[in-house]
C-alpha cells in the first residue's frame, strides 16, 4: 500500500505528467497522499519499539478588525471579517539508534507565508556520544519566543519581534549538553528563511541554554548574517507554579550590509514582549502579551522609524486535541501605521479573533 | 425486550472497560502503585547476583540511548536503583505520542535470593518543539496513582492495565540475565618433561 502510494507521488512529478498537474493540485495530491501514508503507517506503527512517529495539526480562524480594515503588520492571520484558514501541517519522524530524522510539510496560506516551500523542517540528526549531536538539514529557527505553529504557540495572531525574525535557519549545527541545565549550540547556516545559500556568505548561529532552578529555562541566542543583518535575543520562561506561567522575549537586531540606511531600507529593530499565562483548569487558561517593539530607522514597519505598543489577551480552550482561541488585540502605535474606518491613516487598531487548532 | 437484550449487548464492552478501569493494582504502604517479589536462586551468591543485575540494567541503558541515567548502587553492592521509561500512544486521531511512563525499579540481592521493587510510576507530558520533535514538558508530570485524567480517561486506564504486563516483561528479562553462572576458564595442566624437552 505504502509502495503504491510512493509510485503515485513519483509518477505525479514526473516529467511526463508536469503539464496535466498544476502546483495547487499537486499539492493537493501530495497532503492526500500524505495522509494516506499516515494512516496505514498508524496500523503497523505499534509493533515496532520505534516506530515512525506522525503528529501535526490543522487550524483555521476568523478575524474582525473593528474599523473594517484589515490592519495587520504581524505575520499570519491577516484576512478581516473572513472564516479563514492556516494551515495543515505533518510531521513525521524517526530515531533509529543514534540517528534520527524529521521531515515536516505544511499547506496553506500561513505554510505559505513562513517558508519558501512546503517544509517547515527537514533535517537530519546523529548522536555523537552521549552529550555531543550534530544536525543538518533546513531546522525551525532557534530564534525567538513564537513559533510558525499555531500548536506551538498560546496566542494565535503572532508578534513583532516573531514576525521579523528568521523563520528557519538551514545548515549545520552542533548541540552539546553540558549537564541537563546547561547546554551549547553552535552552527553555519544559509541566509534566513531559505532552502538554499543564494548569498554567497554563510551565517553563523549560536544558543546558550542555562536552566538557574526548576522550572526557569533562558536561551540566549546570537545569528550574524551578511544579508540580513545581527540578532541577538533573549527567550526566557519561568514556570512560577502549576498555574502560572511568566515569559519573556527581548531582541535586537541591526542591518546587515546589502541594506541601504539612507534609503530607510534598514532593519534595525529592538523588542520586548512580556508573558503571562493562567492556567484556570485543564481546559480553560488565559494569556496576556504585552510588546513594545521599536522600527529604529524605517524599513521593517514603514518608511519611517516608529514605535508599536501590542497588547494581545487570548483564551486557551479544551483539553484534548482541540483547542479554541478567542483573543482579543490592540495594538498602537506613535506614528500612523495603520487605517481607520473611513481609509485614513491613523495610530491604532483593536480586533477580535478566534481560532480552532486540532493537533494530533 | 430485542431492544433491551440488544442494549446490553451494545453496552457489555463498555461495561467491561469500566470493570477492568477499576481493577486494584498493588500498592505499597504509602498507598503508591509497586510491583514486588522475592525470587529465589539457589546456590548462587550475593556477588553474583549483584554483578548480573549491574551488566544487565546497564546493557539497557546502552540499548536505550534516551533513558539518560545510569544505574545507582549503594556502598554495600547489594541494592541497584534504575530509572526507567517508556512512551505511551495515544491512537486517535492518529498513533502519536502522548507521554512518558517513569518508575524505579530497584533490586537488593542477598545470598541465594533476590527482590526487585517497580514503584513511583509518573506520568509525564510530551509537546513537540520547534523543531518537530517530541520533548518532554518540564515540570508537568502526573502520578498513575491519581483516578482521574480529565479528557483522556479511557487511556490513562489502559496505561494503568498496561503496567503488570510491561514490569513483569522487565522482570522476566531480569530473571534470565540474573541467573547465569560465570564462567570459570578450564586449568590447563602443563606437564614439564624433565628429560626431553
Amino acid at each position: 500500500m505504502r509502495a503504491y502510494l510512493v509510485l503515485i507521488m513519483a509518477q505525479i512529478h514526473s516529467t511526463d505528467f508536469k503539464p496535466l498537474f498544476n502546483n495547487n493540485m499537486k499539492k493537493t495530491i501530495l497532503l492526500s497522499t500524505l495522509m494516506l501514508i499516515a494512516v496505514s503507517y498508524t496500523v503497523f506503527a505499534q509493533d515496532d519499539e520505534n516506530p515512525l512517529v506522525i503528529s501535526g495539526s490543522v487550524d483555521t480562524y476568523y478575524k474582525y478588525d473593528f474599523s473594517g480594515e484589515s490592519n495587520s503588520l504581524t505575520s499570519f492571520a491577516t484576512d478581516q471579517n473572513s472564516f479563514s484558514i492556516g494551515m495543515a501541517n505533518i510531521i513525521l519522524s524517526k530515531e533509529v539508534g543514534k540517528a534520527s530524522f524529521v521531515a515536516d510539510v505544511a499547506f496553506g496560506p500561513r505554510a505559505e507565508q513562513s517558508a519558501p516551500g512546503v517544509i517547515q523542517n527537514l533535517y537530519v540528526s546523529y548522536a555523537l556520544s552521549e552529550k555531543l549531536s550534530v544536525t543538518g538539514g533546513f531546522m525551525g529557527t532557534f530564534v525567538g519566543y513564537e513559533v510558525i505553529s499555531p500548536a506551538g504557540n498560546f496566542n494565535y495572531s503572532t508578534s513583532y519581534l516573531f514576525s521579523n525574525g528568521p523563520f528557519q535557519n538551514g545548515g549545520l549545527k552542533f548541540d552539546y549538553a553540558f549537564s541537563d541545565r546547561v547546554a551549547l549550540m553552535v552552527g553555519v547556516f544559509n541566509e534566513f528563511d531559505s532552502y538554499s545559500n543564494t548569498s554567497g556568505g554563510l551565517d553563523f548561529g549560536t544558543q546558550l541554554y542555562i536552566s538557574p532552578a526548576d522550572g526557569w529555562d533562558a536561551y540566549i541566542n546570537f545569528v550574524t548574517s551578511n544579508d540580513s543583518g545581527t540578532e541577538i535575543d533573549l527567550t526566557t520562561t519561568y514556570q512560577i507554579s502549576d498555574a502560572l506561567m511568566l515569559g519573556l522575549n527581548a531582541a535586537q537586531r541591526t542591518t546587515g550590509e546589502f541594506f541601504d540606511e539612507d534609503e530607510g531600507d534598514g532593519s534595525n529593530f529592538t523588542g520586548v514582549a512580556l508573558y503571562a499565562n493562567y492556567a484556570f483548569s485543564d481546559s480553560f487558561a488565559l494569556g496576556l502579551r504585552a510588546e513594545t517593539f521599536e522600527d529604529k530607522d524605517g524599513g521593517v514597519l514603514s518608511d519611517i522609524s516608529s514605535r508599536v505598543n501590542a497588547f494581545t489577551l487570548s483564551a486557551n480552550i479544551g483539553s484534548g486535541p482541540l483547542k479554541l482561541i478567542p483573543e482579543i488585540r490592540i495594538d498602537s502605535a506613535d506614528e500612523d501605521l495603520f487605517i481607520d474606518g473611513e481609509g485614513d491613516p491613523t495610530d491604532s487598531f483593536a480586533q477580535f479573533l478566534m481560532a480552532a487548532v486540532f493537533s494530533f | 425486550m430485542k431492544i433491551i437484550k440488544l442494549s446490553f449487548i451494545l453496552l457489555l464492552p463498555y461495561l467491561s472497560g469500566i470493570s477492568q478501569a477499576n481493577f486494584p493494582l498493588p500498592t505499597n504502604e504509602s498507598g503508591q502503585i509497586a510491583f514486588s517479589n522475592v525470587v529465589n536462586v539457589e546456590n548462587t551468591s550475593k556477588e553474583i547476583l549483584f554483578l548480573n543485575t549491574l551488566n544487565y540494567l546497564q546493557a539497557v541503558v546502552n540499548d536505550q540511548r534516551n533513558l539518560k541515567a545510569h544505574p545507582i548502587f549503594n556502598e554495600d553492592s547489594t541494592e541497584i536503583t534504575l530509572p526507567l521509561t517508556y512512551t505511551v500512544y495515544h491512537d486517535f486521531p492518529i498513533h502519536s505520542p502522548h507521554g512518558l511512563i517513569k518508575y524505579q525499579f530497584t533490586v537488593a540481592v542477598k545470598d541465594s535470593r533476590y527482590r526487585y521493587v517497580a514503584t513511583g510510576f509518573t506520568f509525564h507530558y510530551l509537546k513537540r518543539n520547534r523543531y518537530g520533535k517530541f520533548v518532554e514538558v518540564k515540570g508537568k508530570s502526573k502520578p498513575l496513582e491519581e483516578p482521574v485524567f480529565k479528557g483522556k480517561q479511557k487511556l490513562w486506564d489502559q496505561y494503568k492495565e498496561e503496567l503488570p504486563e510491561k514490569t513483569d516483561q522487565f522482570v522476566q528479562e531480569l530473571q534470565a540475565q540474573i541467573m547465569i553462572l560465570p564462567q570459570v576458564p578450564e586449568e590447563k595442566i602443563v606437564k614439564v618433561n624433565d628429560d626431553d624437552w
